[in-house]
């Protein structure tokens, strides 16, 4: 009897209404960039039943949306090729009128199973000026922006974990898609004067990447520019990034990271003076997500080596300080040192709540071996319950292999003066 | 005499080579000076001193047994020379011998001119696949770095690199970067960047100029300063009359082993736009070698005395919170001062250190992070926050961790003074 109900539901699942792919590829029309790549969100999102409609429908877009196109084949072939790991975008529906800003995060939390961090923003009561807004099925990061705007708080990527924090000004341009949030937040005329080599100048736009826990996000690789138009209509070159070229460095080779480097810097010829924003910037923001993971996890009660034939992973100390918990951890490699300071790590921590939390951690290079220095703080949520969080376990994942995650970006009317 | 004894097994563990007892010319000169500082004339009795001072730690024992039959005023005298050559032999300790290096070479092959100047100074160079080409350099009795940049100079497709602890030349084109060498230091600017940014409707500008000073093996400095003058671009913007001129770097200087340290510069202003020359850039970087140190404060096993104050008179140092293993420490420190002059009270991060098992000074990065004060009408009472990061060697372990303050410091300063520096 179960298969046959099993059937029946991928039955219906299948033959569910979808939403009509020939009016999604039609909004796709290059006005309104969100509009444009929340289609191209849910066009992706459609069952593989609906693959070879979406061929025809993108064959026949115009040659002026190829920057949609292209951004549709690579989510398509993305999509192909993480299969399982492909993750779906968590839609939800808001209808709120005169609701506190918590009650409102708390809907949006459960419809979206859980990808915002509980949040400082409410904290001693803050930010609970009531808030009406209703959305009908839209990407939960835009609604989570709404309720943003309207409760004049801001999203802050925290530990790899989205949160929400009072005040902050009304943040700069900011683009979404799908489980990202990528945001400019400052504007930069340089120059560069290398003494002896000559002078660049650059117009540099710099932000962040913010992902949710899902997007499985463990590094940005690059940012690469395609188009950038002033308001004049003129194009704007696209130029290397703007690195210092100095004489002298301190060790770099001895520094391992192992937070997810998500900054994003964009660097373009310097418009000429008069131009007050630049119109359209588009880019590939080239993420890379885990192929091949050595995943440890080290009882904390039991700190023994955890090892394979790739690694040895032991934690040296852990302590609890002011509600933080602080722990070492050393990853020795059984082969190339050089070779793992290429691949991500990251170190989580496992406390008897059952939760598992991204932390923050610094490395250094030390006898063969990579010393992190990692930190989890508090939740806000602990805080208000007045919870010390206590330490199960400590997970330290290695990711050997990683394959990219291209995801197109654009952004309208920057501010440059 | 047992002073004698001591001061001279100080000289032989800090390396310093002792006479022998029997060496005729040294005891003679020993002693003609010092019937020179018997004299009335007080020109005569300095000269005499200076005399002795020259002589070094071979005359000690010589000095200190002359002392014996000396009267008052003379056996002062001799104290001071033999207080300044012990002086001396911390300084020479500290700052190092100039490793002055003769390289004269006409169109010979850049590697062996490279290797020459290796092999000569002592000081390894870093180098493979360089460009073919022949380089002329005539250093006499100079600086390895003005010899080192007069390589790379002469080739002019070559530049030299320092990469941590070492000294590399490396394929790109030569770059006649603004320098000051003095001994075994080398000052330079790399870089001037001005930005003008904007971020949610906020604007401001900043320029910084990045410098570095390095030097060679062995001849570390605990810190450097780099203050400006005068600067000024041609289109006569001032970019020095700020008061917020900072440079210097006092943060336990770089981890591990280090050739180079950074020097800058920054504030809120911006080049002309238009300006394609500095017209005037002048100023010096002030290098401080801490040649004696004393212990002021010593927590033993930090990682285990969380939260306890430890005293020694008006200062007190805990430790707030830290993450250590048996050879590493990291943490958050505090540091309490109490007394009438608060420009007295300060503690650069430097002073805070990591003494291993064999009673190494290791030192780390330290930050400061702030302070709170108060005033009770004739005290001040400051505290000071560090942040704080050790790692020692593979082979070391935590045995405590001091705040030291230097005692006798030497500075070493390298005036500027460059006209005309191009923009372009």
């Amino acid at each position: 009897m179960m298969p046959l109900t099993l059937a029946l539901v991928l039955c219906c699942q299948e033959t569910a209404p979808q939403p009509d792919v020939k009016a999604l590829v039609a909004r796709i029309d290059g006005k309104d960039p969100e509009a444009c790549f929340d289609a191209v969100a849910r066009l992706a999102d459609l069952p593989a039943s609906a693959r070879a409609e979406i061929d025809a429908a993108v064959a026949a877009m115009p040659d002026e949306l190829a920057f949609y196109k292209s951004a549709l084949a690579e989510e398509l072939k993305t999509r192909d090729r993480l299969g399982d790991k492909y993750t779906r975008e968590a839609r939800v529906t808001i209808d709120a009128k005169d609701k506190q800003p918590s009650e409102i995060l708390r809907d949006i939390m459960e419809q979206s199973k859980d990808r915002v961090e509980s949040t400082w923003a409410f904290q001693g009561g803050g930010g609970q000026q009531p808030v009406t807004m209703k959305l009908d099925n839209v990407p939960y990061l835009a609604a989570l922006r709404t309720l943003c705007k309207e409760a004049k708080l801001r999203i802050y990527s925290y530990g790899g974990a989205l949160t929400l924090y009072r005040g902050g000004g009304d943040g700069g341009p900011t683009f979404q898609y799908r489980n990202h949030l990528v945001t400019i937040d400052s504007v930069q005329r340089n120059r560069r004067v290398t003494f002896g080599a000559g002078e660049k100048r650059s117009l540099i736009l710099s932000g962040q990447v913010l992902c949710d826990m899902r997007a499985n996000v463990v590094d940005l690789s690059k940012v690469e520019a395609i188009e950038a138009v002033d308001d004049k209509g003129r194009k704007l070159d696209v130029l290397p990034d703007d690195k210092p070229d100095t004489l002298a460095d301190e060790s770099a080779e001895n520094a391992a990271n192992a937070n997810p480097h998500l900054g994003l810097t964009m660097t373009l010829a310097p418009p000429e003076k008069g131009v007050e924003k630049i119109a359209r910037v588009r880019a590939q923001v080239v993420l890379h997500v885990p192929r091949t993971t050595s995943r440890y996890v080290v009882p904390a009660d039991k700190p023994e080596k955890a090892s394979d034939e790739h690694f040895e992973v032991s934690v040296e100390s852990t302590t609890t300080v002011h509600r933080q918990i602080h722990t070492i951890v050393r990853v020795r490699p059984k082969g190339d040192l050089k070779a793992f300071l290429e691949m991500p790590v990251q170190i989580r921590m496992k406390t008897k709540d059952g939760t598992e939390r991204p932390c923050y951690a610094n490395g250094k290079v030390a006898g063969g071996a990579v010393e992190y220095t990692a930190q989890r703080y508090q939740t806000a949520e602990e805080q208000m319950q007045g919870r010390v969080p206590e330490l199960e376990s400590v997970v330290i994942m290695v990711h050997r292999e990683t394959v990219e995650r291209r995801i197109a970006i654009e952004f309208r009317d920057i501010p440059v003066e | 005499m047992l002073k004698a004894r001591i001061l001279a097994a100080l000289l032989v563990a800090a390396g310093v080579a002792l006479p022998q007892d029997d060496d005729p010319r040294l005891a003679g000169r020993v002693k003609e000076l010092v019937e020179q500082l018997r004299s009335d004339d007080l020109i005569v009795a300095d000269d005499a001193l200076a005399g002795l001072v020259k002589l070094g730690p071979d005359a000690v024992p010589l000095i200190r047994e002359s002392m014996e039959s000396a009267s008052m005023d003379t056996r002062l005298r001799l104290e001071s020379a033999v207080k300044q050559i012990a002086r001396n032999v911390r300084r020479e300790r500290a700052i190092g011998k100039p490793v002055a290096v003769t390289l004269r070479v006409a169109d010979r092959p850049v590697a062996e001119a490279l290797g020459e100047l290796a092999q000569k100074s002592g000081k390894a160079i870093e180098f493979a696949d360089l460009p073919e080409g022949r380089v002329t350099v005539d250093v006499g009795n100079g600086s390895f770095w003005a010899a080192l940049d007069g390589v790379c100079r002469s080739h002019g497709g070559i530049m030299w690199r320092i990469r941590g602890a070492k000294i590399a030349v490396e394929h790109r084109p030569y770059r006649d970067v603004p320098k000051v060498v003095l001994g075994n230091l080398m000052m330079y600017l790399d870089e001037l960047s001005t930005s003008t940014y904007s971020q949610q409707g906020h604007k401001w500008s900043h320029l910084r100029i990045a410098g570095r000073l390095a030097w060679v093996e062995g001849t570390r400095p605990q810190t450097a300063t780099l203050a400006f003058d005068d600067l000024e671009d041609d289109k006569g913007v001032s970019l020095a009359n700020q008061p917020n001129n900072y440079g210097g770097y006092d943060a336990g200087g770089p981890e591990g082993p280090a050739l180079s340290m950074p020097l800058n510069y920054s504030h809120q202003t911006v080049l002309d736009d238009g300006a394609t020359e500095l017209a005037r850039c002048k100023g010096a970087v002030t290098v401080r070698y801490v040649l004696e140190t004393k212990r002021v404060i010593s927590i033993p096993n930090p990682a285990a005395a969380r939260g306890q104050a430890f005293d020694a008179g008006a200062t007190s140092m805990r430790v707030e919170d830290c993450t250590a293993t048996a050879r590493t420490f990291s943490g958050r420190i505090a540091v309490t001062r109490s007394g009438e002059q608060r420009e007295n009270l300060q503690i650069k991060p430097s002073d805070i250190v990591i003494v291993d098992k064999k009673g190494n000074v290791c030192p780390g990065k330290s930050q400061n992070q702030g302070s709170s004060s108060m005033h009770n009408g004739t005290n001040w009472t400051i505290t000071w926050y560090y942040q704080v990061s050790f790692s020692l060697p593979e082979d070391a372990e935590v045995a405590s961790l001091d705040l030291q303050q230097p005692v006798d410091t030497e500075e070493i300063v390298l005036p500027f003074d460059f006209k005309g520096l191009k923009l372009k």
